[in-house]
């Protein structure tokens, strides 16, 4: 056809992939910090309520072969949060004390001194992530790449000539340079706070090239915390068959890259669509309304189980199976593991799955345009 | 379809043919004996046939290389591949596009290609590419040197259920040969160390990359696989590993039986080098040739440098980590839980530089020292010394002299006055390069159908315009390379694929993978793995094997154990 081939990483983890073209990636798979991560960083993403078994399955709540469990500090840490919040509740209603305020940004706990694993959230502000963590280092929003870069001069041995970074004071910054040095397998888990917080993918390049100074000193890692479902697979599957992960223009009859022009947003501003065709997504809520009013003014097709206002705005609906549930597939996990789904219920009589649609309207496209492939 | 190939110039070493005039007869994908009468007859006098090429070394597929194909659009813009008719577009240069990979093989004449480094996690996603690479048929090693399960039974003494595990593996993970890679440093790297000898230790696991290596050594014997142990050396890319590659290739000395070679070193071009430093480094490929002369047991693959911008790739985590830090380049690093570890680092091949001049000369002292094409077979590594499109100039190198010294004309000084190869007289015959870069490959591997053109050999056929009665390839090189650049017919299968460097059919290609077989009543052998699976890794025992009809087209060669 030469149309374009986009995917929700457009609107999401875009930026991570622009830096993985600029700097490369420290990475593993989630098993290898199951078993050996001892400092976790969860930089402008919050697990506990969008990742929610993340943290018992891969982190810092699992047992690892060379690492240990952390349920008993969280359990601990629990304890104490709740008896601060009664603590509070008595002070608000006794008459003639006044409600001190916590001091933002304490200094590092002990622990971050010893073996054993550790947990620091950095984030704008304190999340449910953030009150199970050993730590949580709270950054001025839209400050994030200076808090980074000073980081990177820390662990160079480099003086920081202010005194705070970010709304954080130098000594701390040097103290969390230290546990960053000392860990014996350091991860960063970054999140759409730092993908699309001010900055964008400048921010991951600096996280990246933050965790490749890291590795002259000790081993340390970094992952994106992915969502969407499968957007890991599609990205995967683009890049074997195009060479490219997303935004794929075949207008010229061979693939082109190059995210702003040719990523599916950036076209539907300028209006350069005559059709569309949308499978298991859903852009009329998510992209700029400029860039929605264009697509949905011309003929939408769209490929989805669900009704969403994408389909509502559709002129044409094929709905489908549910991939894991009627049919079975294949997804890729965050970390590009590729796990088999299963088909546990026979899905509604006469329904295609989403590859039998595709297929269908392949051939026909192809006995139209009479080629062989 | 029925075709025959008249009046053909036939090079097949493996049925001892060399430059007849022949004519194949092709009948249902199969080479046989006798002609029908409707056969389609090509008349192709003047030209060589040779069977088609088999590459027993090329990171065409999975996790690790599609990392490598998002790490670096900059390599694919250079290179793109249009869409026809017939063939789908793609990208290329280092690291091309599945399809795009299908397509350049076809058009030199290759029909079957290995892909060395498998991780055993990402088998599937390794299928999954191998499904959408086109025409070629593929097989894959699954990385098993820093299996916990290998490690742990190794240390043990417990060669046998070592191999039960090894077997099921084999079949988990739809597998064709055992690669080992740094035995050893992958583990190391997953705290940020390496082994930096064969007899190190390997940290937490108390045990030494040469009992690994011994041990899977061992293991391969028992399972009867039909391609030797394949190993990646230790302290790769560091000057003064030659010994360490030497004392590797001793280590398994005392385990060959029956003359054959029961071990498969690796792109030993990275693994040759003397001296103590990268000012003092010169070409080990002397040593090594010695030993190789003198030895059965050892089979080694070159990675010939071509002076290029390309893209180095291995599971080999603290190498590429090394390489960063040599280069500064971006880098990938890809740890994989229990089993693995990979690195991708962007590298450009230079002339002038007096390593990278070193470096090439080594790969083609290697190639003209070992005496015996059956013992050291052509490749680049594909992408970690060249892409696998430099072939033709390779094979061109190997051919002429000329060739050579026009290159070195170009090259670092002081790389060409230390080099041995201005003294090499040695050129290759047409004979030779089917050896290396067909025959003897296939034979190391264990494909009986494939690298010859006997009876009831599969009907891959590589036809290559060049005469050697009127062309000196000596001399006219450039033809040759013009020749084996785009083959005048691809035969895959009986069927003609590709014509003077144009796609004519696209079919799916096989995918080869070992059933091991027990000669002992079926032992419960998965009842360890069972226990421990959920400890090791973080997806379930029922989702980690790769069913078979994942395969596009999968063909089990059945194998019987000694056990």
């Amino acid at each position: 056809m030469g149309g374009v081939l986009d995917n929700t990483s457009t609107v999401c983890h875009g930026p991570s992939i622009i830096s993985i073209h600029d700097v490369g990636i420290s990475s593993c798979t989630l098993g290898q910090l199951r078993h050996r991560a001892d400092l976790v960083i969860y930089w402008g993403s919050n697990p506990w309520d969008a990742h929610p078994r993340h943290l018992e399955r891969y982190t810092n709540f699992t047992k690892g072969r060379f690492q240990d469990a952390d349920w008993y500090g969280y359990v601990t840490r629990t304890n104490i949060h709740q008896t601060d919040k009664r603590l509070s509740r008595i002070l608000k209603l006794t008459p003639g004390i006044k409600e001190e305020v916590l001091p933002k940004n304490e200094s590092l706990p002990y622990k971050f001194f010893r073996k054993g694993r550790k947990m620091m959230v950095i984030d704008v502000r304190r999340t449910r992530s953030a009150d199970m963590a050993d730590y949580f280092l709270q950054v001025e929003p839209n400050k994030d790449y200076e808090l980074i870069e000073a980081f990177r001069m820390l662990i160079k041995h480099e003086e920081l000539e202010v005194n705070e970074v970010a709304g954080v004071p130098v000594e701390i910054l040097e103290d969390i340079a230290d546990a960053l040095i000392n860990c014996s397998l350091g991860v960063i888990f970054f999140g759409v706070g730092l993908t699309m917080s001010k900055g964008k993918h400048r921010n991951i390049d600096a996280a990246i090239s933050l965790v490749r100074d890291l590795n002259q000193r000790t081993k340390f890692l970094i992952m994106p915390m992915r969502g969407h479902f499968n957007v890991t697979g599609s990205n995967t599957v683009s890049t074997w068959q195009t060479g490219y992960p997303f935004a794929v223009d075949f207008s010229q009859g061979y693939p082109r890259y190059n995210p702003g022009e040719t990523s599916v947003v950036d076209i539907l501003r300028r209006d350069e669509t005559d059709a569309g065709l949308v499978i298991a997504s859903d852009p009329v809520s998510n992209f700029p309304k400029e860039a929605t009013s264009n697509l949905i003014k011309n003929p939408l097709i769209v490929i989805d189980p669900v009704e969403t206002p994408t389909s509502v705005m559709a002129d044409v609906v094929i709905p489908t199976t549910y991939v894991g549930i009627e049919t079975e597939g294949t997804a890729y996990r965050m970390d590009h593991v590729p796990l088999p789904l299963k088909k546990v219920v026979n899905p509604p009589k006469g329904l295609p799955s989403d590859k039998e649609a595709l297929e269908k309207i392949l051939l026909e496209v192809r006995r139209m345009r009479k080629e062989m492939i | 379809m029925k075709l025959v190939l008249k009046n053909g110039l036939v090079y097949d070493p493996l049925n001892q043919i060399n430059g007849e005039k022949m004519d194949i007869i092709i009948k249902d994908g199969k080479i046989v004996e006798k002609t029908d009468k409707d056969s389609k007859t090509i008349d192709i006098s003047g030209m060589i046939v040779m069977p088609g090429g088999v590459d027993i070394h090329a990171h065409i597929a999975g996790s690790e290389v599609n990392t490598g194909r998002l790490l670096r659009p900059e390599d694919h813009f250079k290179d793109v591949e249009v869409k026809s008719n017939i063939t789908r577009s793609g990208v290329g240069r280092s690291i091309p596009s599945t399809f795009t990979t299908g397509y350049r093989y076809t058009r030199m004449g290759y029909t079957t290609v290995m892909n060395p480094s498998m991780p055993p996690l990402e088998a599937r996603h390794t299928h999954e590419e191998l499904n959408d690479i086109p025409i070629i048929d593929k097989g894959a090693y699954p990385l098993l040197g820093d299996w916990w399960f290998v490690l742990e039974y190794l240390k043990n003494g417990l060669v046998e259920d070592c191999a039960f595990h090894v077997a099921w593996m084999m079949a988990a993970t739809k597998g064709y040969a055992i690669k080992l890679v740094n035995p050893g440093g992958p583990e190391s790297w997953g705290f940020g160390r390496n082994v930096r000898d064969i007899d190190d230790t390997v940290p937490n696991f108390d045990i030494t990359p040469r009992e690994i290596i011994r041990g899977l050594c061992k293991v391969n014997k028992l399972l009867n696989l039909p391609h030797t142990i394949h190993l990646h050396t230790t302290n790769l890319g560091v000057p003064g590993n030659y010994r360490t590659t030497l004392k590797t290739m001793k280590c398994v000395e005392d385990l060959a039986y029956d003359k054959k070679p029961v071990m498969h070193i690796t792109h030993v071009m990275f693994g040759a080098f003397k001296g103590k430093d990268w000012y003092t480094m010169s070409s080990g490929a002397e040593k090594i040739s010695k030993y190789v002369n003198r030895h059965r047991h050892v089979t080694i693959d070159t990675a010939q440098v071509v002076f290029t911008d390309t893209t180095t790739m291995t599971a080999d985590g603290p190498f590429q980590f090394g390489l960063y830090r040599l280069t500064g380049n971006k880098w990938v690093n890809h740890d994989v839980e229990t089993e693995t570890t990979g690195g991708i680092v962007p590298f450009r091949y230079k002339r002038k530089n007096y390593v990278h001049a070193t470096q090439w000369s080594i790969g083609l002292e290697l190639s003209l020292l070992i005496k015996s094409p059956w013992k050291v077979f052509l490749t680049t590594d594909h992408p970690n010394a060249a892409p696998f499109i430099t072939y033709p100039r390779i094979i061109a190198w190997l051919m002429s002299k000329n060739a050579r010294e026009k290159t070195m004309k170009k090259m670092n000084r002081l790389a060409v006055r230390k080099s041995l190869l201005p003294s090499i007289e040695r050129e290759y015959s047409f004979y030779e390069i089917a050896i290396a870069s067909r025959a003897g490959t296939a034979k190391a591997l264990g494909l009986k159908q494939k690298g010859h053109l006997g009876i009831g050999a599969d009907a891959d056929i590589a036809v290559y315009n060049v005469n050697p009665k009127q062309v000196d390839p000596s001399k006219e090189y450039k033809s040759v390379i013009k020749a084996f650049k785009h083959a005048a017919y691809t035969i895959k299968n009986g069927e003609i694929v590709s014509q003077k460097g144009k796609i004519v059919k696209s079919n799916i290609g096989k995918t080869y993978w070992i059933n091991v077989k027990f000669k002992s009543p079926p032992r419960e052998i998965t009842s360890d793995l069972k226990k421990k699976f959920k400890d090791y890794w973080t997806v379930e025992f029922d989702n980690y094997p790769v069913a078979e009809n994942y395969l596009a087209l999968s063909t089990p060669i059945t194998v019987e154990a000694e056990i």
